[in-house]
């Protein structure tokens, strides 16, 4: 064991220097070799002039002086050496205070040495937002908020012209019906629409509430208003076949990913990947008991099929690396994966961010806040623990 | 990594437009825009729905059908000289029209003339003139029909002309391309009916077939009417009709239509099968000329309606046999038989009519159905009592459906709401370039990267747009978050494909070839996982997120089938060293 540890920190060592060289294109690294030809020549012009120095001025005492020069060439030598020395010295400081000093640098480090420190962390938060769940589920009495594509209801929507009306509204409806659930929702950012969402009240209650505002009686007199209704029992059928679409989705993906890598252990990690992405997503919505809807299981199958795709670059381009490449591999595919969702996040934050549709914004918010988990799931969680699978893999493979 | 340049010359744009990837993507993209149809010059007002039986109906003008391409359905250009640009246009002309005067509309495939009815309005008058009519009755002893003329009291009223009579056609802003935008997008009704039970597919086509032949007795021809099943093997009926009001078309569909005619218990005839005509034009069926619209005690206005129906002969038959027992009773002047005609609808009497004592033992094919409407003012009653007729003339006409549909969703989007839709997702899709544009020279630092894979992204997009269109599905806000998202992780796959090439630089061994292989391996996988975890998208909850999900494995397959290899090809030109 002890040897081992050895031998992997060499590895280690080795594959930091090369990566380097080959993946972060270090700008010192270049710069260093040619100040040092830079030294040498100028310290080949040095000998040079020295030595014609000498052949001008002693003539006669040609041995003493030779001896002389020798002995100044020496101690020159030994001066330039030990001022060599003394830079190089002052060089190596210099790189190690950098290294201090940029916490890119240090948080490299970290990663790579301390790869399960960070298994460990990444995995810490999974686990304490996987017991929220649990935790919000006994506080609250449920789960998720459903909305009322899922349990049944009526959602009216109306343009809002006039901002104030908003808080009119929204104290019409809290004096009219104290105790029934209501939500009324802001929607869009240039034109703006209310939204009055129940699973109590009717269509004719929220209008007639509705209507005792100047601003909406006319456009609901000229019909021209967006209504929704679900009936419970169509909402409710919904919701039991989420988690059915949702357990199906995640079967047919595993299965893909075990064909296509056709090695188990690295399946499932991406499997488990993808899990804990919709779990810590989950949470998040449980946590802030944003409503579910319908859009809200298509996002999340959405996302189970994007948070494979950075595991999949990851793990097929690590897997059948050699050994001493994978560190490098790892922040090969790091670059190009974060790329990927950093697009797909700045996409869909973008549109949860303008969007006027209810729609919309629910399944932009799953993306943006799924690929956030996703991002630290695949490089916090899976990359090292990838790390430590194939680690193992090679060290038993020597025994 | 970024030490090399990308030089173009007259040789790399030859070997990029001779590649048959590129050639592919290329003509799959000018397909696609052919198939879209942009066509910004085109105005005018697109017929949406003709009503059977008005000025426009009558002058030949037909309603679309739901499969015609937007831009090639019908559309009104000009009225009477006059252009029409849009949908306002042709209110604003049609508003004023005169009386039985003939306009001529033209659009861009005919030219019609339509003569514009005069709306008259019967007021009344407290007193009864002799009118004479004439009757049709089965004569048994001579084995043939016989008119007799008869003369009778009615109320006599006085007409006058009251503006003109609708001509019958809804239309709105010529679409200025063929992209079916679904009914968030434009305004509209969505209504999803549930079979009370489970019934076999040969049953639910046929319920599929009388609802939609129901609202295209209404006029209504522009809508779609699909069927859906879910994950429970729940069965779902889909109707959505755009810019229509919820409530024309919820009593057209909810109402199984069951209408039985009995005579105490026994049955004399049944709506659709024994129902030979259903007369729906002027002359035979409109407000009741014997009672004319009174006011009630409570003051509500009550107005009668009358048309008149042509029986099978089983069923005029049926009707002499079960007649012929009964007695004549007299009431006043007029002599009738002892049990009343009561006609149901799904199970609820509806109307009671005394039979005339003429018709005892007679196998009449002639029937006169009559039935009321009421409202708060005597316009009101009219216009209900002319609503019911039409609804149940539309159900005798086509018959009941086997099962009661419920109604478990209704949607209506107002078209003011649905225009912000469309802008707002115009501007969500021109933020989302923009976005990734600055993602990717924030990480290639290079706009010659940049471009091609934002141009590669907006090729997907067209295509994937003209692939929908082409099978007939529209867009709606869920297909809009499924562009989104396809296109999305069409970049993320371009992004693997660059990196892969740039890094695969520094190692000699490493050929172009091998390369793009291990890309195109990436690639797979992350569609093949994509696309099975859509999978159950498409047939849960009534196939309501179905948009979202095909646009998605749509968008995906476009994206790895035809744009991923041409811009594969290009990055390989492109950055290839010579």
């Amino acid at each position: 064991m002890v040897e081992d540890d050895k031998v992997k920190e060499k590895v280690e060592h080795k594959v930091e220097e090369k990566e380097e060289q080959n993946i972060k294109e270090n700008p010192a690294a270049p710069e260093k070799t040619v100040e040092k030809e830079k030294e040498v020549s100028r310290d080949e012009k040095r000998e040079k002039s020295s030595e014609r120095n000498n052949s001008d001025e002693n003539k006669g005492k040609k041995e003493h002086e030779r001896k002389e020069s020798e002995r100044r060439r020496v101690e020159e030598d030994n001066k330039e050496r030990k001022e060599k020395k003394e830079r190089k010295e002052m060089r190596e400081k210099k790189v190690e205070h950098k290294n201090h000093k940029s916490l890119k640098e240090t948080i490299r480090n970290f990663y790579v040495k301390k790869y399960k420190v960070v298994l460990a962390m990444s995995f810490t938060l999974f686990l304490i937002l996987f017991l929220s769940i649990f935790a919000f589920n006994i506080q609250r009495g449920y789960l998720l908020n459903k909305d009322i594509s899922l349990k049944g209801g009526v959602v009216v929507t109306l343009p809002l012209k006039n901002e104030a009306d908003f808080n009119v509204v929204v104290s019409k409806f809290r004096y009219a019906f104290p105790n029934k659930d209501v939500t009324v929702r802001l929607l869009g950012t240039s034109s703006k629409s209310i939204s009055v969402e129940s699973s109590d009240l009717n269509k004719t209650q929220i209008l007639s509430v509705l209507s005792q505002i100047p601003e909406f009686s006319d456009v609901i007199k000229s019909n021209n208003y967006t209504f929704i209704t679900v009936g419970s029992t169509l909402g409710e059928s919904f919701f039991r076949q989420t988690i059915k679409a949702i357990i199906w989705s995640f079967i047919l993906m595993s299965i893909v990913v075990l064909l296509y890598f056709r090695n188990f252990t690295p399946s499932l990690f991406v499997a488990w990947n993808a899990f804990s992405d919709l779990t810590e997503t989950l949470a998040v919505i449980v946590m802030f008991n944003m409503k579910f809807s319908t859009a809200s299981i298509a996002a999340l199958l959405m996302l189970i099929g994007y948070s494979v795709d950075t595991n999949i670059l990851l793990t097929s381009r690590v897997l059948k690396a050699a050994r001493d490449k994978v560190i490098s591999l790892i922040f090969n595919s790091m670059r190009t994966g974060l790329a990927m969702s950093l697009t797909t996040m700045v996409t869909t934050f973008f549109a949860y961010l303008v969007t006027q549709s209810l729609v919309i914004r629910q399944i932009m918010f799953i993306l943006t806040v799924g690929m956030v988990f996703d991002t630290i799931n695949t490089w916090l969680f899976n990359a090292p623990l990838l790390r430590w699978y194939l680690e193992n893999k090679y060290s038993s493979r020597r025994k | 990594m970024n030490n090399y340049k990308i030089h173009m010359d007259k040789k790399k744009w030859e070997s990029i437009f001779k590649d048959w990837r590129v050639l592919l993507a290329l003509a799959f993209l000018i397909l696609a825009v052919y198939i879209i149809y942009p066509a910004p010059w085109i105005h005018g007002a697109t017929i949406r729905n003709v009503k059977p039986g008005s000025p426009a109906y009558e002058a030949g003008i037909v309603g679309p059908s739901p499969l015609d391409l937007p831009v090639s359905k019908e559309r009104i250009i000009s009225i009477n000289g006059r252009p029409v640009y849009n949908a306002a246009d042709y209110y604003k002309l049609t508003k004023n029209l005169i009386p039985n005067t003939t306009i001529i509309i033209k659009t861009n495939k005919k030219t019609y003339s339509v003569f514009v009815k005069p709306k008259i309005i019967k007021i009344p008058l407290n007193k009864t003139i002799n009118k004479t009519i004439v009757e049709s009755f089965f004569n048994k002893t001579l084995n043939k029909t016989v008119n007799i003329t008869k003369i009778v009291q009615v109320p006599a009223y006085k007409t006058i002309v009251n503006g003109t009579e609708d001509l019958g056609l809804s239309v709105y802003d010529a679409p200025k391309d063929n992209i079916r935008l679904g009914l968030d997008l434009q305004g509209g009704t969505r209504i999803i009916l549930k079979p009370e039970k489970q019934v076999p597919p040969e049953v639910f086509d046929q319920i599929m077939s009388s609802l939609e032949e129901r609202l295209n007795v209404y006029g209504l021809s522009d809508l779609t009417i699909r069927k859906a099943t879910d994950l429970a093997g729940n069965q779902y009926v889909i109707i959505e009709v755009p810019g229509s009001s919820a409530s024309d078309v919820l009593s057209l569909v909810e109402k199984q239509g069951k209408f039985v005619a009995k005579i105490g218990n026994e049955t004399v005839f049944t709506g659709g099968k024994d129902i030979k005509y259903v007369c729906m034009s002027a002359d035979c069926s409109g407000l009741s000329q014997r009672q004319p619209p009174t006011m009630t005690e409570n003051g509500t206005w009550v107005a009668r309606f009358s048309f008149t129906i042509k029986l099978s002969p089983e069923a005029a038959q049926r009707q002499a046999k079960i007649t012929s027992g009964l007695s004549v009773v007299n009431v006043g002047r007029e002599s009738y038989l002892s049990k009343d005609l009561d006609l149901y609808l799904d199970g609820k009497k509806v109307e009671t009519l005394k039979i005339g004592a003429d018709l005892k033992g007679v196998p009449t094919t002639d029937i006169m159905i009559s039935g009321s409407g009421y409202g708060n003012t005597r316009k009101e009653a009219i216009n209900n009592a002319l609503k019911n007729m039409k609804k149940l003339q539309t159900l005798l006409r086509v018959g009941s459906l086997p099962v009661k549909l419920d109604v478990v969703s209704q949607e209506k989007i107002s078209s003011s709401l649905s225009k912000s839709f469309l802008s707002n997702s115009l501007l969500i899709g021109l933020g989302a370039i923009i976005a990734v544009i600055l993602v990717l020279l924030i990480f290639y630092k290079r706009w010659d990267l940049t471009v091609p894979i934002i141009i590669t992204s907006l090729v997907e997009l067209t295509i994937t747009v003209g692939l929908l269109t082409f099978m007939g599905w529209s867009i709606d806000l869920s297909a809009i978050a499924g562009l989104i998202a396809s296109v999305g992780s069409g970049v993320d796959q371009q992004v693997i494909i660059t990196d892969e090439v740039l890094s695969g630089e520094t190692r000699k061994a490493y050929t172009w070839k091998q390369k793009l292989k291990n890309a195109f391996a990436i690639i797979t996988g992350s569609y093949l996982t994509t696309l099975f975890a859509m999978l159950p998208l498409l047939s849960m909850g009534a196939g309501l997120l179905r948009g979202f999900a095909l646009t998605t494995i749509v968008g995906e397959t476009v994206g790895v089938l035809i744009t991923r290899p041409a811009y594969a090809r290009v990055a390989e030109i492109l950055l290839k060293k010579d």
